[in-house]
This record gives C-alpha cells, sequence and structure tokens, in this order.
C-alpha cells in the first residue's frame, strides 16, 4: 500500500467515476424517452468543416444513418427525413442511394415536393441516368397531374435511354390522351421496392406505404362502381358510404390520409411547419 | 549563406565510431543521394511500416463496412469511402514524417551531424523532402492498388447501374490527390521549420488543409440556400476571398469522374487549377528554403 500510492488512488478515483456515469445513465433511462422530432441533421456547410472539406463522406455517413437508423411514421419523422436527404443532396446530388431512397420514402410518404426536388437534383448531376427524370415524371403526372411536366422529363429519360427509348415515349404518350393505370403501376413499383429491401425497419416503412396505396386503389375502385351504378360523377365522398358501397373509408398507416379533389381521390400531402417548400 | 565546416564535430564523430574509415563516412554524407538514404532510415525507425499496416486494415474494414450500407450501388460507395479514407489518412502521414524529419532532426539536435557539412543548407532539405515523396508516392500506389482490388471484389456481386470506373478516371483521381498532398507537405516542411514545436506542424498543416478544401464548397452551397447565416451575400463574398491566399484543394478532389464513369465531372480550367496549385507548392518551398538558410539554432 505504501508502495503504489499514487496508481491506487487513481484506480479508486476511476471506480468512483464509473459508480457516477451508473447513477446518471440509470438517472436517464428512467425519463421518458424525448420525442423523435428532436434529430439533429446538420447543415450541409456545417457537415463540409466536420469532415475536412470532404463532401461525399458526408453525405455517405447521412445516407447511412437514415438506411439505417428506422423511422416510425408521423410529422417529425418525415420532417427528419426531408432533411437527411435534402442534406446529402446538397452535398452529392449525384448519390444514388439517396434519390432512390429518397423517392420511395418522400415522394410516396406524403412529402411529394421534397421527393420531386432531389429527383429534380439528381437529374441535373446524374446526366446519364434514365431513372431520377423517370421517377420525376411520374411523380409530377401521378400527384400533380401535371403532364406537360411529365412529358418533358419522360423525354429527358427517353433521350439519356439505349433499351428503354422507345417504351418511355409510348409512356408520355398515354399520359397525354390519358389511358394510363398510374395507380396500379405505382403499387407494383412500391411492392418491387419493397421486395427488394434486405433491411426490416425500410421494409416495415415500404410496407406501411404500399398499404396506404391500396387505400387510394380501394377509394378510386368505390368510385368506379359509385359511378357506374348511378351514371352520375361522384361529387361528395361520403356519398360512398351512405350509398352503402363502402362500410368506412380506408385507414392510412402513415396517418396523412387522402383527399377528394376535383372529383377525384388522391394522396393528401403534408403540411409540414417551420420548413420552406422549394417550388 | 551560413555554412558550417567540419570543426570539433567530426573529430567527435570519429571517435564514437569503431571500424569504418572515417573520412569515407564523411565523404558518404556528401553524396548525392545521402540525404534520401539517411531520411528513409529515420522513417523506417520511426515504425513507417507499422503505420501502413495500421492504414491498410482502417482501408479495408472502413471500405468493406461502408459497400454493406448502400443498395444499389454498393462498389461506387466502397471506392468513395476508400478515397475519403486515403485523402484524411495521407495528410496525417505527411505530418508525422515532417515532424518525424524536420522537427525531431532539430529537437533531438541531429543537426550538429546533417547540417554541419560544407554544402548548401538545401540539400538537406531537398533530400528529406525527396524522401518524404518516395515515402508518400510508394503509400498512395498501395493504397490505391488495395483500394481498386477491394473495389472490383465488392463490384463482383452486384451488377451496378453505373458501375464504378477503375481506368484512367482513377488513375487521374489519385494523380492530382498526388499534387495536393504535394502542396500540403510544402506547408507543412514550412512550418516545421519555422514552428518551435513539433505539434505546431500538426494543427497548422489540417487548419490548413480543413480550410483550403472546403472553403470553395461552402461558398457554393451558400450560394444555393441563402437562408443559412444572416446577410449571406457579404459572408459569402469575403469568405470568396480565401480563394486568393489558399488553393482550391476541393476542387482537386475530382473524385465523381471515377465513381460516375464520366470525365464531364473534371472541373473547366483543371489546367489552371493544377498549375497553380503547383506554383502554390512550389513557392512555399522556395519560402521554406529561405527559412531554412537563415534558420538560427539554438
Amino acid at each position: 500500500m505504501r508502495k503504489y500510492p499514487a496508481p491506487l488512488l487513481a484506480l479508486l478515483l476511476f471506480a468512483t467515476f464509473l459508480v457516477s456515469v451508473t447513477i446518471t445513465t440509470e438517472a436517464r433511462h428512467q425519463r421518458p424517452a424525448p420525442p423523435a422530432g428532436g434529430r439533429v441533421v446538420i447543415s450541409a456547410p456545417l457537415q463540409l468543416l466536420m469532415y475536412a472539406g470532404d463532401r461525399f463522406l458526408g453525405a455517405n455517413l447521412e445516407t447511412t444513418r437514415v438506411a439505417s437508423s428506422g423511422v416510425a411514421s408521423g410529422e417529425a419523422d418525415a420532417v427528419y427525413l426531408i432533411r437527411a436527404h435534402r442534406v446529402v443532396a446538397q452535398l452529392n446530388p449525384c448519390h444514388e442511394d439517396n434519390y432512390y431512397l429518397g423517392n420511395a420514402l418522400l415522394s410516396w410518404g406524403g412529402a411529394e415536393s421534397e421527393g420531386s426536388d432531389l429527383l429534380r437534383r439528381a437529374t441535373a448531376c446524374r446526366h446519364w441516368d434514365e431513372l431520377p427524370p423517370f421517377f420525376y415524371g411520374v411523380n409530377q403526372y401521378f400527384f400533380r397531374r401535371d403532364v406537360e411536366e411529365a412529358r418533358h422529363a419522360l423525354e429527358i429519360a427517353a433521350s439519356r435511354s439505349r433499351d428503354n427509348a422507345a417504351a418511355l415515349r409510348k409512356f408520355s404518350i398515354m399520359i397525354a390522351v390519358g389511358e394510363i393505370q398510374d395507380v396500379g403501376m405505382a403499387l407494383t413499383y412500391l411492392r418491387n421496392e419493397t421486395e427488394q429491401a434486405s433491411d426490416p425497419q425500410l421494409k416495415t416503412m415500404l410496407e406501411k406505404r404500399v398499404r396506404r396505396l391500396e387505400g387510394l386503389v380501394a377509394l378510386r375502385e368505390a368510385q368506379r362502381l359509385y359511378e357506374s351504378r348511378f351514371s352520375r360523377p361522384l361529387t361528395d365522398p361520403y356519398a360512398l358510404l351512405n350509398s352503402g358501397i363502402l362500410d368506412a373509408f380506408p385507414s392510412d398507416p402513415l396517418g396523412i390520409g387522402y383527399e377528394f379533389l376535383d372529383g377525384g381521390f388522391r394522396l393528401r400531402e403534408l403540411k409540414i411547419m417551420g420548413l420552406e417548400r422549394q417550388k | 549563406m551560413q555554412q558550417r565546416l567540419p570543426g570539433p564535430l567530426t573529430c567527435r564523430l570519429s571517435t564514437t565510431d569503431d571500424s569504418e574509415p572515417t573520412l569515407r563516412r564523411h565523404l558518404t554524407l556528401l553524396m548525392p543521394f545521402s540525404d534520401i538514404h539517411a531520411a528513409l532510415r529515420l522513417a523506417l525507425r520511426a515504425r513507417f511500416l507499422t503505420l501502413t499496416l495500421w492504414f491498410a486494415l482502417a482501408l479495408v474494414v472502413t471500405t468493406w463496412m461502408a459497400a454493406q450500407f448502400s443498395g444499389r450501388q454498393p462498389a461506387t460507395v466502397a471506392l468513395d469511402v476508400g478515397l475519403s479514407v486515403i485523402r484524411l489518412a495521407l495528410p496525417l502521414v505527411i505530418v508525422l514524417l515532417v515532424q518525424e524529419l524536420f522537427s525531431r532532426e532539430f529537437d533531438r539536435r541531429y543537426f550538429l551531424v546533417s547540417l554541419a557539412y560544407p554544402r548548401p543548407r538545401h540539400r538537406f532539405l531537398f533530400g528529406r523532402l525527396a524522401a518524404i515523396a518516395v515515402l508518400l508516392l510508394a503509400l498512395l500506389a498501395g493504397a490505391g492498388l488495395l483500394l481498386a482490388g477491394l473495389v472490383w471484389w465488392i463490384g463482383q456481386d452486384y451488377a451496378q447501374a453505373t458501375p464504378v470506373a477503375l481506368d484512367s478516371h482513377y488513375l487521374a483521381t489519385l494523380g492530382f490527390l498526388a499534387l495536393e498532398l504535394f502542396a500540403v507537405t510544402a506547408v507543412a516542411a514550412l512550418l516545421a521549420i519555422v514552428a518551435s514545436t513539433p505539434t505546431f506542424v500538426l494543427i497548422g498543416t489540417f487548419g490548413f488543409l480543413i480550410v483550403a478544401r472546403s472553403y470553395a464548397a461552402i461558398v457554393e452551397l451558400l450560394r444555393a440556400d441563402p437562408t443559412l447565416v444572416g446577410d449571406a451575400e457579404r459572408y459569402r463574398g469575403s469568405l470568396a476571398l480565401l480563394g486568393y491566399l489558399l488553393p482550391d484543394l476541393g476542387a482537386l478532389d475530382i473524385r465523381m469522374t471515377a465513381l460516375y464513369n464520366s470525365w464531364a465531372f473534371l472541373p473547366a480550367n483543371w489546367p489552371a487549377l493544377l498549375a497553380g496549385t503547383a506554383a502554390y507548392g512550389l513557392a512555399f518551398l522556395a519560402l521554406a528554403v529561405w527559412a531554412l538558410q537563415r534558420k538560427r539554432f539554438s
């Protein structure tokens, strides 16, 4: 004891430190977990400084974080996803995982403007890739019914494609004459995505989007049934319940819901406070 | 120019040695490649090989793990993260080598031998820098080969829509990186000669590196998103002034050409960029020569 006073004292103090750490962590566990809205996404210029000016590393790490940290549905998480994907798009707009995952999670998760923004950046950066303009065109048609913009994007996609150019131009013409099973196509896309997803958390997130879309299919099918049965256009969605075609409106697992606009059902877009929309 | 002639020091040297003829030893120190040889031996004695092994291990592990997180482009992400690791690790190696070959030389008073011969001091500087260049180029080539092999192996699993370009695009990326490392080495050498503590080499070099690599990209981001700081326009303008003080090392990072197999990502003014960075590095070398000639050793 007399021989090693300093190391023994150090050991004792380290033990005290460990005890104090244990006590504080236990106290932290007893408190309820903070809401997911508190999740921080560091802005792109700061990330640049953090990673010693390496914007590619920042983009990769942020994408890894999005892909591996699961998010439940809800507005707070939507804001986190939107911000994370946008920061990656600022750091490296060419990042393939970012625009692909971002389109699946944002565009089909109620934040179509943000998803399309990712695709627009990817279209500009990946000047050889036909997929971003194709997805962008599909979004413009499916969510906004903007035939002009959709056909423009599809034309870009067709000019970049070697094998699919004819199919893309045919699709563009079908959009123009308005004969397309757009919901069915979107469902196929999302189901494919869900099957390919290897991460269970990502799979759950995509499954919710599939179920949301299936709800829309059910609504549109009910409207078609109503209009053929009573041979007049549907003006009030509650007429579906009153006429007994639907027992109840389908519930959206994302909690965002559907809306009836201009005589047709569509997916409602998230209204997010405190987040500027880029039009 | 201050030159030290062989005097009492040579006597002391000759008494310490046993078998080798003293005159021959002194003559070898005057030979053109003696400095490189001595510097290489110093670096190897400072466990350069162990460092290399750790670096290779870190490169392999990070690259492989990064690829696991990518759904659609594992090879691209692997190459991307691998290049990031190389770009972070090699400046650290530069700092360690410069500390070992310059700062320690002055600390341990080895200069009593190495600068004591009748020859200009810049021979010592260039010899040491040549040794650093040899070690760094070997390390860069080895890491480049290792990364290329690893990315090729990762790419076997999954056929990407856009395959990575491990050909001339990749070589150009490594070449641009080599030029960047040259500029960093020149700055580090000047700092090592001027500064009185080895730590300053680390802090100064990395400060220079971080600012020079990031300011151009930050200026660009502020142009895209002016909501980030108040009065973004003036902030951007003053940040852009840095362009006249520091080389744009961020623009020398042309890895997108290799990642996405397209020369379109090469900056439009790349010859001017290369020439400017080379001139900047050479200017710092000239300053280092001047500083070493005027340095008063205590």
